[in-house]
């Protein structure tokens, strides 16, 4: 089985979230089994994914794992189907709190919680506070959208969380936390309990060490000795320090999302990226490393020297019914137009991209940029800042535009002619990918990784010194004036698009996973499993 | 079916306890059905009862009820082979034979308790945290199964209690919070009881459910034996007749039972106030008693049968080749109430005549301060070798004891009937003791059986030991004491309880 591992999943997501359900989907079509582990709890999460088109038996949340409701039956709980244990009660709706207050009498027996609309519309039930017969507040449970309790915290009598319990679906407690306070005198967690219903009862100190379990009881689930179980890092935080050491054998996988260098510049000198620092000191405990793009991949080995395995697999990756439509010409594009879709945020520098702009609107007078993504406010906003002040510098006032979010990329994609990016960094740019792929000439920095591979420099756009922005203004003078240049290279980029089809991504995954198998039987030969007999029937 | 209510029983019981204990063996033997029902949650229940005698259909606790658990066989689960412990990842460290540690890369993460009397089964695990607070704790039914988790407030104060069935679905949960600002049981809630939760505020409100729920024939009854449980037993909302058994007297000085300047002990007064119409009846054990209690509750009907039964034992041999010992015994309580201090005095006295008088204490003590307090005043009046501390003996160890007596002896303040002194009666030895209301007051016969002695006239207790240890023959006439005792036999008190319906 393979096992995509990350933290966490929620409405909003970055760019290894996408790049995992792409994945999941690219393996889902190649009838792979696969499953996207999570490792926090998050009574969202299948909502959230099922939303994204995963199922839920492509979900292996690690609370669900212990609570064995991994493919529960999904049902609406309402308040009604709430049991109190109390009879003659009263429910009074406050629709504006979400919530309904419980009464007995006088006295307050619960408010329910329900779910705002954006997840139900059938006020299901997402918290129950309980209080007993004397009126404190002692417990509140927590519902699953798919309509279970899922956690339940315990409260003292002054109104703090004592201990966190997840229930299985038989209301058995089958994991807890506890809360105490530290030699400093503040509140945390001090210890997890795992009780499994075989009998066996672990106390570890910390979520990691809950992990470390539940990655052991996966890996022990699906064990085969046909081939390895794949797990591949997604947030190598969550388990790094973790590789090799599970009790049974099974190939892993360091997956590289952003660029290993905390100055992607200066790839061979440059103090490492955080995320990256452990897993990078403990690299030859991986089977594979995985790099988005060739130039990481060249880039990683002659620094490094790993003896793992490095394998460049694109984390975009352009379905196939895209290639089925017909492509749109230049001409039937907005003229003279440029697009950008990213957070609006200093590392994407927009001001650079503004001033290249700037430049070229000497020559190209109804020159545009539109820009779409959320701004981030950062830096006492910087970013906007220095676009606005290159807005200035340059009068571009009606020629700038910025848009929101949008969840509509594909049809904007369309519109437009040429996409800009001067960002500092990338790990590969998945809007700069589906922009091209969808005909779009490309022109940016040279930064690592993504922008230079992506646009082969001549062929599909421009690749510019990094930081020179008057080169890029200069290139967009010059496509824009030159029409059949522009439809050329317009054309190249929908022919390139081809090295991140379906087919050329699985290959580069089936490589890995050719990879993983041949090395199995090695594997296995040097593992011994436990000692079985003689130890469960003795004598006083 | 007759349902005798009671707490507990526990592994050191009391008066009242025994009393119900031997109430359930005489029914059993007469052929009528019956059984004691408990309130307390008693994980060793099943092990404590087998050592007085019952057996697990002589008893129905409200948690076994609703843990579903009433008849478990019992399975082992010694500490090292139960596979609670992940022995591949943790080690058990034998601190003693009655607890291990558990530790985990060299931490401390948890204390198994072995269960009291057995070779390694477990008790109880005590978790810790990585700061080394007790984060929860799991007990263990004796009958080998994981039957309650008990969750700390960060403080160190009970949180929250689940009880399990035996499949380890929580039945009950019990909720501890703050009553006016200190914490509490707050809540018993039953957990999907009969496909529903029923919420509880209070242990005593659940137990009155419990009997609700039991109840199933108009003929059934209730013997209430514990004034603690008035109130629970009287809320039970039934057809069937209630009674309220009291074991002791009734006034706070037992000797103004009869009088109006007694004061009713505040435990009962529920009883004589509020709930009077709730019960049938209340039974004692003497006729004095019930005089004494009918000369001021005419409008409810009061029952004289013995709260113990006894058949007659033949003396063993052990004590008939004369020797010179001279053994008194007392048997009940080691409480301050009981006066164990007058006891030592007394004993003092029989010293001067006999020198190497023994008298054997037999019982559980009140606390580890009191027991210190008699150790060190034994010591302080020389009684070293004349002073046994026994502890609580059960079966053949306690025959022997009154086997090889030559007199029982008690210095308590009042009896309802007094267990020590029908037993005594039972094997044929005499009864000394204060001249106190009831048991005492109706069946001691100064001479014959016995003697009354006024309250705190040690100087006379002692001289009325020596006699009868001097006059041995005197009062060892067997079949003096079987006609007494026929009073007191099983055929006799059943019918009476027969009576009751």
């Amino acid at each position: 089985m393979n096992f995509f591992i990350n933290a966490r999943y929620n409405e909003k997501n970055s760019g290894i979230e996408h790049a995992q359900i792409k994945r999941a989907k690219l393996f889902r079509n190649n009838k792979v089994p696969f499953k996207l582990i999570f490792r926090d709890w998050n009574p969202c999460e299948h909502f959230y994914l099922n939303a994204a088109d995963i199922k839920d038996d492509e979900i292996l949340n690690m609370f669900d794992f212990f609570q064995e409701t991994e493919n529960f039956d999904h049902k609406k709980i309402n308040v009604m189907d709430i049991d109190f244990g109390v009879s003659g009660l009263t429910y009074n709706d406050e629709p504006d709190n979400h919530r309904y207050i419980v009464m007995k009498d006088n006295a307050i027996v619960a408010r329910v919680r329900y779910f705002d609309e954006s997840i139900s519309k059938d006020k299901q039930v997402s918290a129950v506070e309980y209080f007993d017969g004397f009126g404190n507040l002692y417990r509140v449970d927590f519902y699953d959208t798919r309509g279970f309790q899922s956690m339940v915290e315990w409260y003292t009598p002054d109104n703090k969380v004592a201990t966190d319990v997840w229930y299985d679906t038989k209301h058995r407690p089958v994991l807890e936390t506890y809360y105490r306070k530290n030699a400093k005198g503040k509140m945390e967690q001090s210890s997890w309990k795992i009780i499994e219903k075989e009998g066996p009862i672990k106390i570890v100190d910390n979520i990691d060490d809950v992990v470390f379990e539940f990655l052991n009881k996966v890996n022990d689930k699906y064990f085969s000795t046909k081939e390895p179980n794949v797990f591949v890092l997604d947030r190598t935080n969550v388990a790094d320090w973790m590789v090799p050491k599970l009790h049974r054998p099974a190939y892993y996988v360091m997956h590289l999302h952003n660029s290993q260098a905390g100055d992607p510049q200066k790839p061979d000198t440059s103090i490492l990226n955080n995320n990256y620092e452990f897993p990078l000191f403990t690299g030859n405990d991986y089977d594979a490393i995985i790099t988005a793009t060739e130039k990481q991949r060249k880039d990683v080995i002659r620094r490094f020297k790993p003896l793992a395995k490095v394998f460049t697999i694109s984390v975009g990756i352009v379905p196939n019914e895209q290639f089925e439509q017909p492509r749109i010409p230049m001409s039937a594009r907005k003229q003279n137009s440029i697009l950008a879709t990213a957070r609006i945020a200093p590392e994407k520098q927009f001001g650079d991209l503004v001033s290249a702009m700037g430049i070229a609107k000497k020559e190209i007078p109804d020159i545009s940029l539109d820009l779409y993504g959320y701004l981030d406010h950062s830096q006492d906003n910087r970013a906007k800042k220095e676009i606005d002040k290159a807005i200035k510098k340059y009068d571009l006032k009606d020629q700038v535009h910025i848009h929101g979010y949008t969840k509509d990329v594909a049809k904007i994609q369309n519109q437009y002619q040429i996409y800009g990016l001067t960002s500092i960094m990338e790990g590969f740019n998945l809007a700069l990918m589906e922009a091209t792929s969808r005909g779009e000439v490309g022109v940016t920095y040279d930064v690592n990784y993504g922008p230079n591979e992506l646009v082969q420099n001549e062929q599909n756009g421009y690749v510019v010194d990094y930081g020179d922005y008057k080169a890029l203004g200069e290139k967009l003078i010059y496509l824009f004036k030159h029409k059949d240049v522009l439809q050329k290279m317009s054309d190249a980029s929908y022919d390139l698009a081809k090295r991140y089809s379906e087919e050329s991504v699985w290959n580069e995954w089936k490589s890995l996973l050719d990879d993983a198998k041949s090395g199995w039987s090695t594997k296995l030969n040097d593992y011994r499993e436990p000692i079985k007999h003689g130890l469960n029937q003795m004598e006083e | 079916m007759y349902y005798f209510v009671n707490e507990n029983i526990f592994t050191f019981n009391s008066g009242t306890e025994f009393s119900a204990i031997n109430r359930q063996q005489m029914f059993k033997k007469q052929g009528v059905k019956s059984k004691i029902i408990t309130r307390n949650y008693n994980s060793r229940l099943h092990s404590d009862i087998k050592d007085h005698g019952l057996k697990d259909e002589d008893i129905l606790s409200m948690y076994d009820f609703f843990q579903n658990a009433t008849d478990i066989k019992v399975k082992h689960n010694k500490l090292r082979y139960s596979n609670i412990i992940d022995k591949r990842n943790y080690h058990i460290v034998f601190i003693d034979s009655n607890s291990s540690l558990i530790k985990y890369h060299g931490n401390t993460v948890a204390k198994v308790i072995i269960a009291p009397a057995t070779l390694g089964e477990i008790g109880m695990i005590v978790y810790y945290d990585r700061f080394g607070n007790e984060t929860s704790k799991d007990i263990y039914d004796s009958r080998g199964f994981k039957s309650k988790t008990i969750y700390f407030h960060p403080n160190g104060e009970t949180g929250h209690e689940l009880i399990y069935n035996i499949s380890g679905e929580p039945v009950i949960e019990i909720t501890h919070m703050f009553i006016e600002g200190k914490v509490f049981p707050t809540m018993y809630k039953l957990i999907n009881y009969k496909g529903k939760n029923v919420r509880f505020n209070t242990e005593n409100e659940l137990f009155t459910f419990f009997m609700e729920e039991i109840l199933s024939d108009k003929k059934d009854i209730l013997i209430n034996d514990r004034p603690s449980l008035i109130e629970a037993v009287a809320n039970v909302d039934t057809d069937c007749n209630k009674y309220q058994v009291l074991h002791g007297a009734h006034t706070t000085d037992a000797n103004l039972g009869g009088s109006n300047d007694g004061k009713v002990y505040e435990n009962l007064r529920p009883l004589f106030s509020k709930f009077l119409n709730c019960y049938k009846g209340i039974i004692v054990s003497t006729d004095l008693q019930k005089h004494d209690l009918q000369k001021f509750f005419n409008n409810i009907e009061i029952f004289s049968i013995s709260d113990f039964a006894v058949n007659y034992i033949e003396p063993s041999s052990v004590k008939n080749d004369k020797s010179s010992n001279k053994e008194m015994l007392y048997i009940g309580r080691l409480f301050e109430d009981c006066h164990i201090e007058h006891l030592l005095k007394i004993t003092q006295f029989v010293k001067a005549e006999f020198k190497d008088v023994k008298l054997h204490l037999v019982g559980y003590f009140e606390s580890d301060d009191y027991s210190k307090k008699i150790k060190k005043q034994i010591k302080d009046m020389k009684l070293e070798n004349n002073v046994i501390i026994e502890g609580y003996k059960l079966g053949k160890d306690k025959e022997k004891l009154y086997q090889t007596s030559d007199v029982v002896i008690s210095a308590r303040n009042s009896d309802a009937l007094g267990i020590s002194m029908l037993e005594s009666f039972s094997y044929g030895k005499p009864f000394i003791c204060y001249d106190v209301n009831y048991g005492p007051r109706e069946f001691i016969k100064n001479g014959e059986n016995g003697y009354l002695v006024t309250q705190g006239k040690f100087h006379k207790f002692a001289a009325n030991i020596i006699e009868v240890m001097k006059n041995s023959d005197k009062m060892n006439n067997s079949d003096y004491y079987k006609k007494l005792i026929d009073l007191f036999s099983y055929k006799k008190v059943i019918e009476s309880w027969k009576k009751l319906v």
